[in-house]
């Protein structure tokens, strides 16, 4: 009954929707993509405090981002994604791993997009630095997330690095950098 | 608990009704920036997640003071205090956990219908606080210790009522995404923004 009613408001919604030219359906008029833009405020976290207090920094290409949604007694459903990194290099060399997986907020299914304007903007083929941390109680779940969010994540280029925090640096300069902050 | 699906649908009938409330000049139009408040909204706080924040009395009291100064500015919208119904036409105020790391103080949430511009901005929208943050009243401040919350909310509503982020250098704006002391008050730019949306 629940799946008739869904139905049937979804085959309203998409009639009434392009009779008044109000909005456009999908091409197979059977579905809606509902966009969720998120704004949102925040405080800066100074590189070296980043650098020295995160659990992890790790150096790898990104090979796959997985959208989830994510759906909690305290927000709407938001579309998450996990971004899959081939681990080239852990700087502190704890991490055996081949794989590292980070949750980020944002993402895109069939039914749902959702933008966040404080996330990590990262895109499957790139080379990136990133910090991880892991909050069990926050919105990320038990799940590794980039500390910082766009704060925490270096893209690393033909020798260069370059991010919210870093204009353009040598890639070399920077990973001594954050190696010797990390064991102060 | 309801389903992904159940929720969309929800909001697929609230985007409907909007669409016909809607005045045709505006329903041509594709953008987030767009949104509006067409009526005078009112404050639906969510009291049990605002009172991991402080003090429920005082923390209410300061979301007040934000609403109070957009008041003064948008030429007759008048978001209108908390009432109780958290049906349609309402900001929704509350609270979660968006983890310390996150940096995330506090977030607007629009939601609409592609490509409708933010037709639930007009109807219904989301103001939550990260309570992984602490906050302080009258701290005056954007200590890593007490965030100030009017600051904070002066922000946030700033998006609620259609203002995007002013993080061109110098942001002499309310809308500069990190927390500063110009989130104190509405500046000039940002008043000329309102009169712009809200004439």
């Amino acid at each position: 009954m629940k799946q008739v009613k869904i139905l049937l408001t979804v085959a309203i919604v998409a009639s009434i929707g392009i009779s008044t030219g109000a909005f456009i359906m999908s091409t197979d008029g059977e579905f809606v993509q509902v966009q969720q833009e998120i704004h949102s405020s925040y405080h800066e976290i100074p590189f070296s405090y980043m650098a020295k207090n995160t659990e992890y920094a790790i150096i790898g290409t990104v090979t796959k981002i997985t959208p989830i949604v994510v759906e909690t007694d305290k927000m709407n459903p938001t579309v998450f994604s996990d971004i899959t990194v081939q681990v080239e290099q852990d700087l502190d060399g704890k991490y055996a791993g081949e794989t590292f997986t980070v949750r980020n907020i944002g993402g895109e299914t069939r039914e749902l997009k959702t933008t966040h304007d404080a996330a990590a903007d990262v895109k499957v083929g790139e080379r990136i630095l990133f910090f991880a941390v892991k909050e069990p109680s926050s919105m990320f779940g038990d799940n590794y997330y980039i500390a910082g969010l766009k704060q925490g994540k270096i893209s690393l280029e033909n020798g260069r690095a370059s991010g919210y925090h870093i204009f353009d640096s040598s890639e070399v300069d920077l990973i001594k950098e954050i190696k010797t902050l990390r064991n102060k | 608990m309801t389903s992904i699906t159940q929720k969309t649908s929800i909001i697929a009938l609230s985007a409907l009704i909007a669409a016909f409330a809607m005045p045709s000049a505006f329903a041509g139009a594709g953008t987030v920036e767009t949104y509006y408040w067409q009526n005078n909204p009112r404050f639906c706080n969510v009291t049990g997640e605002l009172s991991t924040l402080g003090t429920l009395s005082q923390i209410t009291a300061e979301l007040d003071d934000s609403r109070a100064t957009y008041n003064a500015e948008m030429n007759g919208i008048t978001i209108n205090a908390h009432n109780g119904s958290c049906s349609t036409n309402v900001i929704i105020n509350g609270a979660y956990d968006m983890g310390w790391w996150s940096t995330i103080l506090a977030q607007n949430t629009a939601t609409w219908l592609h490509p409708l511009p933010a037709v639930n901005s007009l109807d219904v929208q989301f103001i939550d606080f990260n309570n992984a943050k602490p906050f302080a009243i009258e701290s005056n401040s954007c200590s890593w210790t007490g965030f100030d919350i009017e600051w904070v909310m002066n922000h946030e509503l700033g998006h609620a009522v259609g203002l995007k982020h002013h993080d061109h250098d110098p942001a002499e704006s309310i809308m500069d995404p990190t927390c500063d002391a110009k989130w104190a008050a509405l500046q000039t730019v940002d008043k000329t923004a309102i009169d712009i949306k809200y004439p």
